[in-house]
């Protein structure tokens, strides 16, 4: 989503296309889902690391990941671990409740499904302009109107937070405790809220004027876009390998079920 | 060329929800190439006669309505606002409220129009270039639009309606909300383009421009049409001031002068000729 | 109520530009008051706000598309731990858009039972996200700390997430509903009557289009 780069090594990721990068990250982190072990997830983590290691994104990428990895698998470890139903087979006892090897593996697969989620979102934010994914699923058939939700959000947000930020500037030079206790924070932050609101909504009539003189809702012809949107070699192969993988871990998921293999 | 380029006839209308009619038994034409200035008080109907221009009465704004309103000969409540657009432009106050929100850049900005008629990138490049040319915004295709100030961001706006072709452009305040610097580049244009044969109406309260750019004042008061001329004439008339409707400096001073004997006939409507006026005064 | 009108056509009114560019900036408002409240540490999300006005103003579908449209956006840019509950905030558009066109966000006692369906609604939808999909918990926070108390006194994963969801949401929507209503009763007439829950009692949209005696006089 931003422009920002992790230097000149993610031009590699910066060029793929940005539906392929999308399909990627989609169909890895239901793959990860869908295997019935976190033993691909973490595979695919692993992956996800040197991928970022190679764009030079290792450091921050390696933040975010550990910085939400550790606390959700001691909470989902503990939680499941100790109190899922499925628990049959222990294999430690901690004093006041028995750890499960059932809860612990589900507590390992939720947490490495999202890792994947997570990092695959993260390496292509960074190095997709969302203009151009937008574009080129219009291209590809999404409604224009769909289109326009996505990016009006994303460009409202930080217009919003900017008047926000004015209003918080004024309110704090009239004086208002924007630091101390629990209560005066909150009586200082809801009357902050309406004036920004407000102005929001009304400016809401004037964007649809803009956007009916513009020609929104012509739907005669496709939309084209402005932007130009990158074709690489390598994007066939991303997402047929992407594709394999979440068809195979289906496979082997709905066979486990049919109990025809043992995990 | 005998066609005018916008002709109103007994035009009225109510918005929905609201007791009182907006505009009333609004009458008069506009011809190519013409520039006509709509003046008068807040709530006098100035905003509500732009959205009618435009189409967006009927189409967006909803509720009551009467007489016609048409574009090179066609009555605009049976076109579209997008089927409009290609004929004539409209700009209002606030710049920010006319970005499409989906653009990351001006170049995509300015595009927006041509992206939803399907034109194809190899012509949207070249006409975005030219018009980013003729408004100036040469330098800044490449940057955000919302990080742009507000006489910048105005241009753009101008630009993504100029874009589609227009051959009239409604401008309604739409330098209030700009420095002075910001103002005078958008009216630079502006000028320029009405001298390339642009028909342009515009809603100001700068009197003193009023007088200096229009060929034809409209003055409107409680949503009736009080006055329509030539400046000369609307701001020559006796009581328009009383009626809420706002006159230049210039006449008015060249009035004062007239009134109290120190001058000879006619109000004077810029610098030039009232200074002329004042320094014959002087010698009197 | 408009009877000839199937559900299609109500759908499509409801989806206007003049809506479709709400979307947008509710999905902001929601993300605002998010941004609001990490920043300030408060123990709140405030995220369903813009989606309540909404509810108001454009009636439940374009409200569930503001929900959904704030989780995906989220899941995206934030953490995808977002995603699952986009259901839950497509359930609250839909419950608080369904009980705003039968006229509860007018009256008091409605705003109640609008905080309290809300809350309710909220509370199952995310517990069943939280406990089936996550197992439990989505990270350290005072939720989950909260669950973690309850499951070890209750010895159930599911009651305890419900426990503590509903402690939260209590707090959290009656300050996100009491701010929805403030804003509602705020917003001008001639704004609310421009979208398509205008005729939230059709008899009144009736009454405006007849109200058309003064014509004769405005002329004059």
């Amino acid at each position: 989503m931003t422009e920002q780069a992790g230097g000149a090594r993610a031009e590699w990721l910066r060029g793929l296309n940005p539906t392929a990068k999308l399909a990627a990250v989609l169909l890895l982190g239901a793959a990860a889902m869908a295997f019935p072990s976190p033993v691909l997830g973490a595979c695919l983590i692993v992956v996800l690391f040197v991928v970022a290691a190679s764009s030079g994104m290792l450091a921050p990428f390696a933040k975010l990941m550990v910085g939400f990895g550790i606390p959700v698998t001691i909470m989902l470890l503990f939680i499941q671990g100790c109190y899922s139903p499925a628990n049959v087979t222990f294999i430690a006892d901690l004093g006041f409740a028995r750890l499960g090897l059932e809860g612990v593996m589900s507590a390992l697969q939720t947490v490495v499904t999202l890792l994947v989620f997570l990092g695959g979102f993260y390496l292509m934010n960074e190095t997709t302009y969302t203009g151009e994914l937008v574009a080129d699923l219009t291209s590809r058939g999404l409604p224009p109107k769909a289109g326009y939700l996505v990016l009006a959000s994303l460009n409202v947000v930080p217009q919003m937070r900017r008047r926000m930020a004015t209003i918080q500037e004024a309110q704090v030079s009239r004086g208002l405790d924007m630091e101390g206790s629990l209560v005066s924070r909150l009586r200082a932050t809801i009357p902050l809220l309406g004036p920004v609101i407000m102005s929001s909504l009304t400016d809401a009539e004037e964007r649809s004027m803009t956007l009916e003189t513009h020609g929104f809702h012509l739907n005669e012809v496709r939309h084209t876009s402005y932007v130009v949107v990158h074709h690489a070699r390598a994007d066939r192969p991303i997402v047929v390998i992407a594709v394999a993988l979440f068809v195979v871990s289906l496979a082997i998921r709905i066979a486990a079920l049919a109990g025809l293999i043992a995990i | 060329m005998s066609e005018a380029a916008l002709r109103v006839e007994d035009f009225s209308f109510r918005y929905r929800d609201t007791k009182r009619y907006a505009v009333r038994h609004l009458s008069f034409e506009v011809p190519q190439g013409g520039f006509l200035c709509v003046v008068g008080p807040n709530g006098s109907g100035k905003s509500t006669l732009c959205n009618a221009l435009v189409g967006l009465i009927p189409h967006h704004f909803t509720g009551k309505l009467h007489g016609t309103v048409s574009v090179f000969g066609s009555d605009v409540s049976k076109k579209t606002i997008a089927d409009l657009s290609t004929d004539i432009g409209f700009v209002f106050q606030n710049p920010f409220n006319q970005l499409s929100y989906t653009a990351n850049t001006v170049a995509e900005e300015l595009a927006y129009g041509l992206c939803n008629r399907g034109v194809p990138r190899d012509e949207m490049v070249v006409r975005v270039e030219a018009i980013a040319h003729t408004l100036r915004l040469d330098g800044l295709l490449e940057r955000n639009p919302l990080e742009l100030s507000g006489g910048q961001v105005q241009r753009v706006a101008l630009g993504s309606t100029l874009i589609l072709n227009p051959k009239i452009l409604v401008l309604d305040e739409c330098t209030t909300q700009l420095d002075p610097l910001g103002s005078e580049e958008i009216f630079d244009i502006v000028r320029a383009l009405n001298e390339d044969g642009m028909t342009v109406v515009m809603v100001d309260h700068d009197m003193e421009r009023v007088a200096r750019c229009a060929d034809t004042v409209l003055a409107l008061r409680d949503g009736n049409q009080v006055a329509l001329g030539t400046p000369r004439e609307v701001f020559g008339m006796a009581g328009l001031e009383e009626q809420g409707v706002d006159i230049p400096d210039f006449v008015r001073v060249t009035r004062a002068l007239s009134a109290s004997g120190l001058a000879d006939g006619d109000i004077e409507l810029t610098e030039g000729p009232t200074i002329e006026r004042v320094r014959e005064a002087m010698g009197r | 109520m408009s009877e000839k009108l199937t559900f299609g056509d109500k759908l499509k009114a409801q989806f206007s530009t003049k809506s479709l560019v709400l979307i947008p900036i509710a999905v902001g408002i929601n993300l605002i008051g998010g941004t609001l409240c990490s920043m300030l540490k408060l123990p709140l999300f405030l995220d369903t706000v813009g989606t309540l006005v909404v509810a108001c103003l454009s009636g439940p579908w374009v409200a569930a598309l503001t929900g959904l449209l704030t989780n995906v956006f989220l899941g995206i840019v934030a953490n995808p731990v977002n995603f699952p509950y986009a259901i839950v905030s497509v359930l609250v558009g839909l419950t608080a858009g369904y009980l705003a066109r039968a006229g509860l966000f007018n009256k008091l006692w409605g705003v109640i039972v609008v905080w309290i369906a809300v809350t309710l609604v909220n509370s199952i939808s995310a517990a069943l996200i939280t406990s089936f999909v996550f197992g439990g918990a989505t990270g350290i926070n005072g939720t989950s700390m909260i669950t973690a108390a309850f499951v070890v006194a209750l010895q159930d994963v599911l009651l305890s997430v419900f426990s503590s969801a509903i402690i939260e949401n209590l707090i959290d929507k009656g300050i996100s509903v009491l701010i929805a209503y403030a804003i509602w009763r705020k917003i001008p007439r001639r704004f609310i009557s421009q979208y398509a829950m205008a005729g939230r009692d059709d008899a009144e949209g009736d009454v405006e289009e007849l109200d058309d005696l003064d014509d004769s006089d405005a002329g004059l």
